[in-house]
């Protein structure tokens, strides 16, 4: 398959969400960020425009919030909130239908700043 | 930002020339040589730009190995290094659709120009280093310079590994739902009579006796038997 120059970005992402976000609640909260960049950064489909609302991601919260169990809505509202801010912040820089290509190099950025950190 | 194909072009060779760069600029594809990107867009993305007359440009930054031939040739028939940059991959289906265009560039001092380049191509591309090929950021030594620039899929798991691991350490994880019991275990323990979990505190001796002296009836006790508990 082709993958394109975001290719290995997506790839780490899965590995922050396989191995952290998702098998740990601890690591979900205390990474909140990271792992909202890293859901958006897998979601993003390529190719194309892309609108920047939560809903992007609102499968993926839904998935890391199912290991919450009781705290699971409250959870997964963390994580759209977490997500719609970042989007409102990407809307500012791109406007608010972005290339993929442009919302993709933006969000690698901001998600290995904070893989580093 | 990404700011369009046509605009790219033009800017190219503003940098080119502001550079003090040996380059030139032929209509066609690239030549063969050592990817700068680990992998560029798919063709089938190009197609709409193509139908739109935007053309496809392409860098080949050439370090001649000897050869005096012009940097074209040289690229061609192996008389160089040629460190080939494209936002697409050139291929086949594009031939006769798309209007390609390489720019030549001479990399005589390989490092240094080589870095300029590939720094160029971030900023205005706005890719993170990991899309770049490894060997080319070695050549530069951006490997060390830049954080993050040579990270693999290992390192990204062991870093999340030793994070979660910190975070274990710092406060037990909650506990989540019990795995389920094997039938077995769970069978031996209905056959097992019930114990009751919580027991009353033995009365004290006192109490006993008092309970043993008085007939059973509620409110308190009465008045006399109680001073005599609190005596004894």
């Amino acid at each position: 398959m082709h993958g394109g120059p975001f290719a290995d970005v997506r790839t780490f992402a899965d590995v922050v969400l396989e191995g952290g976000c998702k098998r740990s609640l601890q690591f979900l909260k205390a990474r909140l960020d990271l792992c909202v960049l890293a859901a958006l950064v897998k979601a993003v489909p390529a190719g194309s425009m892309v609108k920047l609302r939560p809903g992007l991601v609102w499968r993926l919260a839904e998935e890391l919030a199912a290991a919450a169990g009781r705290d699971r809505e409250r959870v997964r509202n963390a994580l759209l909130k977490r997500a719609g801010e970042v989007l409102a912040r990407l809307r500012r820089e791109l406007g608010d239908k972005a290339p993929a290509e442009a919302l993709l190099a933006r969000l690698a950025e901001l998600f290995l700043e904070e893989l580093e950190a | 930002m990404y700011r369009g194909p046509d605009a790219f072009q033009e800017a190219l060779r503003r940098f080119l020339a502001e550079g003090g760069y040996a380059w030139v600029e032929r209509p066609g594809p690239p030549p063969p040589g050592v990817k700068i990107l680990k992998s560029a867009h798919p063709p089938r993305l190009a197609e709409g730009l193509c139908e739109e007359g935007f053309p496809l440009v392409y860098i080949a930054a050439v370090r001649r190995l000897g050869s005096s031939a012009p940097l074209e040739e040289a690229c061609l028939r192996g008389g160089a290094v040629c460190y080939v940059y494209g936002d697409v991959e050139w291929g086949p289906e594009l031939e006769g659709r798309c209007r390609p265009v390489t720019f030549y560039v001479d990399v005589r001092e390989e490092r240094k120009a080589l870095e300029a380049l590939l720094l160029y191509i971030a900023k205005t591309r706005s890719l993170p280093w990991v899309a770049f090929n490894r060997d080319v950021l070695k050549v530069v030594g951006l490997c060390d310079a830049e954080p993050n620039a040579c990270l693999t899929e290992e390192a990204v798991a062991k870093k999340v590994e030793a994070m979660r691991r910190q975070l274990a350490a710092r406060r037990p994880e909650p506990q989540r739902a019990a795995p389920p019991k094997p039938l077995e275990t769970a069978l031996a323990q209905a056959a097992q009579p019930r114990r009751r979990v919580t027991r009353r505190p033995k009365p004290s001796r006192c109490r006993r006796r008092r309970r043993e002296e008085t007939p059973r009836r509620r409110g308190a006790p009465p008045r006399g038997l109680t001073r005599l508990c609190w005596s004894s």
